[in-house]
């Protein structure tokens, strides 16, 4: 019993300790979560993509991608807007979760 | 161009720490800014308004709403130093005495989003204008973007936005639903002036090497010339270790390697009233040689026509000869060229020069009226070497309603005179047809050269041809 509470704890900790800001637009097409080792990955209509972050600032952050067509991003989880940048610019309106 | 980077940086006088961690950063939302050089280094020189500001300095970062417009700045530029000053607020960004900000005399922008941030650089808006001394840009509808790829380039900086920007680019129009508009005046030191617009669809750089330019259509006027295109794709290319811009090396680089395709040219020339339409497959320099192949070119007066079909022509491009300067590929050509055109018809016209008004906005045809029977010369071959020429033809002329063909071989030598914008063909030898005069050549030869080249820009003296271009 206390090995199987120990790994319903496990996976309860898990999303937590991998995803420390989750943010989602209002139909799901545009999702972002930046990790505590700020390893970031997008979901966009263009594809997903993986990214690093290189500036992380209170609420604001911004990365270079890699991966699809998406080149980088900016987003301001406070503010609730995330740029997607394909490298055309899409401004997103997302709703967070997390730190 | 490193002016212009220099200015959208301009508030990033930040040190380049190289480091894919560093926090430089800036973002401005600009609802209007504008600047106007002033002779009183005191004096208002512009407007600024916007609608927030985030920026980060090292370790220091602020954010900065502009709610109600309390933060609408006005600007001085004194001694390379930026100021805005506002009601509750006064920033100076000193830029160094000696910058790229010192040449530009009016600028502006309305409705635009910069960042200048370590991975990227993007900046794009409803409008931006720059005037220099002698050339006036502006862009509507604009959008550009670049990043160099790099982990360990902070691009937060006038010097990082310049090797991100001659490493990945891109250009094209804010909002996809509309093209990117351009606008470049250029006033030349000799009082000519030119005008060029254009709707961009994309112009990209990649792998810092290689450039792709697709433009809906275009305008130049540049007296006594107005010329419009439609389609234009092309590429070129760059030395990838070439991260600097210079305008000079990277024009040279990028002349020496181009690809271009225009599918329609109109070219009218107001003083001597004459006009040119070129169906344009591909101009290409490559391995040291030009290649152009047009399908059709046709010029046009008041009163006739040229057209020739499957011009092709192959030319020596040595590295430092001018592409875009007529007699430096003039130059090349006569030292080693081949010119081929399948046929050439020459006719009579009554409103075709008028019709030319509808080739790009109504989809004219001017070769609908040509018969595919129609030929005044066919197979006509210039092979040129080292100034020695050596012409084929076979020109056609009716009699009693049937073409009669005649075979036509000239050999002589070409005298290029840049100068006097003439070509001078000195005829040496001549093959025409059995029972010929020699006098009789010359009056067919100029009957066909003249036809061929509209307007009376052909003289014979002797066995001397002149070619006013």
């Amino acid at each position: 019993m206390k090995v199987l509470k120990l790994i319903v704890l496990a996976l309860l900790m898990v999303p937590a300790l991998g995803a420390e800001i989750n943010c989602t637009d209002s139909i799901g097409q545009y999702s972002i979560s930046v990790s505590s080792n700020n390893d970031v990955e997008l979901i966009t209509p263009d594809g997903s993509a993986t990214a690093r972050l290189t500036v992380r600032t209170g609420s604001y952050m911004s990365g270079v991608a890699s991966g699809a067509k998406v080149k980088s991003f900016t987003l301001d989880t406070e503010a609730g807007i995330l740029r997607v940048f394909t490298p055309r610019p899409k401004t997103v309106e997302v709703e967070c979760s997390g730190k | 161009m490193k002016k212009l980077l220099t200015t959208l940086a301009l508030m990033t006088s930040f040190s380049v720490a190289a480091t894919g961690n560093s926090s430089n950063f800036l973002e401005i939302g600009i609802t209007d800014w504008n600047y106007k050089k002033q002779v009183d280094k005191n004096a208002v020189a512009g407007v600024l308004n916007f609608t927030d500001v985030r920026m980060s300095r090292s370790d220091m970062a602020f954010n900065l709403s502009n709610k109600d417009e309390i933060f609408n700045a006005n600007m001085t530029y004194t001694d390379g130093v930026m100021g805005f000053k506002a009601k509750y607020m006064n920033f100076n960004f000193d830029m160094g005495k000696e910058n790229g900000f010192n040449d530009v005399v009016e600028m502006g922008t309305k409705k635009s989003l910069a960042i200048i941030n370590p991975g990227f650089f993007s900046f794009g808006g409803k409008n931006f204008s720059i005037k220099m001394d002698d050339l006036r840009t502006q862009l509507n509808n604009f959008y550009i973007f670049c990043t160099a790829n790099d982990p360990d380039l902070d691009m937060a900086s006038a010097d990082g936005i310049e090797r991100g920007c001659m490493t990945e680019f891109f250009v094209s129009p804010e909002k996809a639903e509309a093209p990117m508009t351009m606008n470049i005046q250029l006033d030349y030191e000799d009082g000519d002036k030119m005008d060029f617009t254009a709707q961009l669809g994309e112009l990209d750089l990649l792998g810092a090497s290689v450039f792709r330019l697709n433009a809906l259509n275009s305008t130049m006027t540049m007296a006594p010339y107005f010329m419009e295109t439609s389609n234009i794709s092309a590429t070129c290319m760059k030395d990838e270790d070439q991260l600097t811009f210079d305008s000079e090396i990277i024009k040279k680089q990028c002349e020496n390697s181009v690809s271009l395709e225009v599918p329609k040219i109109v070219l009218r020339n107001k003083k001597d009233e004459t006009k040119f339409y070129i169906n344009m497959k591909n101009l290409e320099v490559a391995n040291g040689n030009l290649y152009f192949q047009a399908p059709v070119i046709q010029f046009v007066d008041r009163e006739s026509s040229v057209t020739t079909k499957d011009l092709t022509v192959k030319c020596q491009k040595s590295e430092d000869s001018v592409l875009y300067d007529l007699h430096s590929v003039i130059k090349e050509c006569i030292e080693s060229g081949r010119i081929n055109i399948k046929s050439l018809i020459s006719r009579d016209e009554e409103n075709l020069w008028f019709r030319y008004e509808d080739i790009m906005t109504k989809g004219f045809d001017p070769l609908a009226h040509i018969s595919d029977k129609e030929k005044t010369a066919k197979r006509i071959s210039f092979q040129l070497d080292q100034g020695k020429a050596l012409i084929k033809a076979s020109a056609y002329k009716k009699i009693l309603g049937k073409y009669a063909r005649f075979d036509v071989y000239i050999k002589g030598s070409v005298d290029h005179r840049p100068a006097k914008d003439q070509i001078v063909l000195n005829v040496d030898e001549i093959k025409v047809p059995i029972g010929w005069f020699k006098i009789k050549w010359k009056k067919f030869l100029l009957g066909i050269m003249k036809k061929a080249l509209v307007g009376e820009n052909i003289q014979f003296n002797g066995d001397r041809i002149t070619i006013q271009l």
